[in-house]
């Protein structure tokens, strides 16, 4: 026999109060994995959100003031042809670290169906952007089912002489657009229409065509065809009532420059952003002193994430903290109570020649091999309550989102064993103390109690 | 003459204990010699300070004053853990309720205090217990729990488990206060057989007049004195 075995066979001693002790310590751990597996899809989603549908990237580059006054003086604040040069001779050495490197262009202008004009923020992109992001690992891993859907037609198979434009659901049912480009059975003739008349209302609905209309980097006013190929969401209600996208090519036609808003970069390696932060960050604020790395999770860029994202921690930390204090309650009510009821015991291993450091440590394994094995179910049952709640495909709307999302809880090995080695440590030091503070009376008492 | 060299000595060894405003001397000056090999009865009425002095003997209670040798080693200078350490070596107890760990097999009870002797190796360890266990005469026993022995199968148990160590003084606080008469005397003969078998100094405390015919040596305590 050895100590560990001793201890197994004293938590034997009373299975009842064992068997309840270990369930609570293992029902907490399982609320605390759940919870935190449901943080954790909550804030990947996020940030894949962010970094892929909004168009963060990784990190992206743009002049400095573009947060503050990019939309009002786009020209001063956006990145020229000389820039964009420049910015790739510097990341060329770093070419295959990206997954995608691409540029954007942000505007802003109106949206009119003929009768209502709507303020709208274009995104311009390359195609290669629609076609390359849905294949990013994590895009497939993390993002939720209805934007990987989602659209299911883009401006990519369409000419640039039919202005191709995915615009949002809201915007599309603001400007009564219900059909796109495809699906239109037959294109209506263009005609003068009047926007008073009631009947008009299903001629518009069942034309694909929008105008856009913008302040151009030249100065005047500039007008264009554009038509609707698909319906589309941002994932955000505030800017699904504006956003549109379209190709970077026709975007920067309508404002008359080949400038670019930013350069987004999407890494091979996701994790190796702290990488960037602490090793290519330095370098190129020196090589740019009038540029700006941006990384996702910046709150300028991803305003939703970062402050999701840390509200969220918050209530990740304070349930850390209450499940730590209950399971620590739990086993000092336990300890408190095996350690009364053994008191002539821990007589008897005194009078055998135990130090109260051993009986410490010899209660100290007791409360170990019970947290261990509650932790172990913990874990089960953690991995079979997120199974049944990934499997039972309920929905829920976040707030601030545009639409359902799946309730879906992804679980964190690394937390689950951070998590499980730092209650057990905290077991093993609440026993040890506490034993040692219960057990140092003197032996002859402890002998002579009934 | 065999002269015994005196295991222990106690000099003037005074206890007071205080219940609730009341203070009560159990200890009121003893002074004791037990030798080598000895097998003495500490006999007292209920509240004369035998107890009081057993536990001050086996370390696990201290004096108020006095002084206390084993051997040559002053044992009241020893920290708590030092006199666990001689505990665990030199001295073994026998209570009179036995205080078996009642999830224990015989086997693993007698290997308790073997336990923290990290020197033994495995296979001295199981040797021991085995002699110690067949010297108390429960061979057969090694895998009962003790709520399936007798009360005396119970005490037997419980003085193997107090030679397993190879001490050099056991000391028994009424040991056969909860048996019968015909297993109080056949438990008194086994420890009469492992005194000279062993050379163990004993030293039980009781207030059992038929016992006291049968010991070398009879310790009268009235009052907290040694008579």
């Amino acid at each position: 026999m050895e100590l560990w075995s001793l201890a197994f066979k004293n938590l034997l001693r009373n299975p009842r109060r064992s068997i309840v002790t270990g369930l609570a310590i293992a029902i907490g751990y399982t609320g605390l994995n759940v919870f935190n597996g449901y943080v954790h899809q909550v804030e990947r989603t996020l940030a894949i959100t962010s970094i892929y549908l909004n168009h963060a990237g990784h990190f992206s580059i743009i002049k400095k003031g573009w947060f503050e006054k990019g939309l009002s003086k786009p020209r001063l604040f956006s990145l020229d042809q000389q820039d964009q040069t420049e910015l790739s001779d510097f990341f060329r050495p770093y070419e295959n670290d990206f997954f995608l490197k691409t540029p954007i262009f942000t505007g802003i202008g109106l949206i009119s169906n003929g009768c209502r004009s709507l303020p709208f923020y274009i995104k311009g992109l390359e195609r290669i952007y629609r076609t390359e992001t849905p294949k990013a690992p994590e895009f497939i891993k993390w993002a939720v089912l209805e934007f990987k859907r989602d659209p299911k037609e883009t401006y990519i198979s369409f000419n640039d002489d039919d202005f191709p434009l995915m615009v949002t659901y809201n915007l599309s049912q603001l400007l009564n657009k219900k059909v796109t480009y495809k699906n239109a059975a037959s294109l209506p003739p263009s005609r003068i229409i009047d926007c008073q008349k009631e009947s008009e209302k299903e001629y518009l609905s069942k034309d694909p065509s929008v105008q856009l209309l913008a302040k151009s980097f030249s100065g005047g006013f500039a007008a264009t065809d554009a038509n609707i190929v698909s319906h589309y969401t941002v994932g955000f209600s505030f800017l699904d009532d504006i956003s549109i996208e379209g190709p970077l090519s026709l975007t920067q036609k309508l404002y008359d420059t080949q400038s670019i808003s930013r350069l987004i970069f999407f890494l091979k390696n996701p994790n190796s952003i702290n990488h960037w932060k602490s090793k290519i960050l330095p370098l190129f604020e020196k090589r740019f002193p009038k540029l700006e790395m941006v990384f996702f999770d910046d709150p300028r860029i991803s305003p939703f994430y970062t402050g999701s994202a840390s509200f969220l921690d918050s209530l990740t930390f304070l349930f850390i903290l209450i499940a730590g204090i209950s399971i620590t309650l739990t086993i000092i009510n336990s300890l408190t109570i095996s350690i009364l009821e053994r008191s002539k015991e821990i007589g008897t291993f005194r009078a055998l020649g135990f130090t109260n450091n051993q009986l410490a440590w010899l209660f100290g394994r007791e409360m170990i091999l019970l947290t261990s094995l509650s932790l172990f179910f913990g874990a089960l049952f953690s991995v079979m309550t997120a199974f049944l709640i990934n499997a039972s495909g309920l929905e829920y709307i976040p707030p601030g989102a545009s639409g359902n999302i799946p309730l879906r809880v992804s679980l964190e090995p690394q937390f689950l064993f951070i998590s499980f080695c730092s209650f057990a440590l905290l077991v093993l030091i609440v026993s040890y103390f506490l034993t040692k503070k219960r057990i140092s009376v003197n032996t002859s008492r402890l002998l002579a109690d009934s | 003459m065999i002269v015994f060299m005196a295991l222990i000595e106690l000099k003037n060894i005074k206890k007071t204990y205080t219940l609730g405003e009341t203070q009560i001397q159990a200890l009121r000056g003893i002074n004791l010699q037990l030798h080598e090999g000895e097998f003495a009865a500490l006999i007292g009425t209920s509240g004369s300070g035998k107890s009081t002095l057993l536990h001050i003997l086996g370390t696990i209670d201290d004096p108020d004053e006095g002084s206390f040798t084993m051997g040559d080693q002053n044992v009241l200078s020893l920290s708590e853990n030092e006199k666990s350490y001689l505990r665990n070596k030199k001295i073994g107890f026998i209570f009179q309720s036995f205080h078996l760990v009642p999830v224990l097999n015989i086997y693993e009870n007698v290997e308790l205090p073997l336990l923290i002797q990290s020197h033994l190796s495995k296979k001295e360890r199981h040797e021991r217990i085995l002699q110690s266990i067949e010297n108390v005469g429960l061979k057969d026993f090694l895998h009962h729990p003790p709520n399936k022995l007798s009360g005396g199968q119970r005490q037997r148990v419980a003085i193997a488990r107090a030679l397993v160590t190879h001490p050099s003084l056991i000391l028994a606080d009424e040991p056969t206060a909860n048996l019968d008469s015909a297993t109080t005397h056949k438990i008194v003969d086994l420890l009469m057989e492992l005194n000279t078998m062993m050379k163990v100094t004993f030293l039980f405390c009781t207030h059992d007049e038929k016992l006291m015919s049968r010991v070398q040596r009879q310790i009268r305590i009235q009052d907290g004195v040694i008579i």
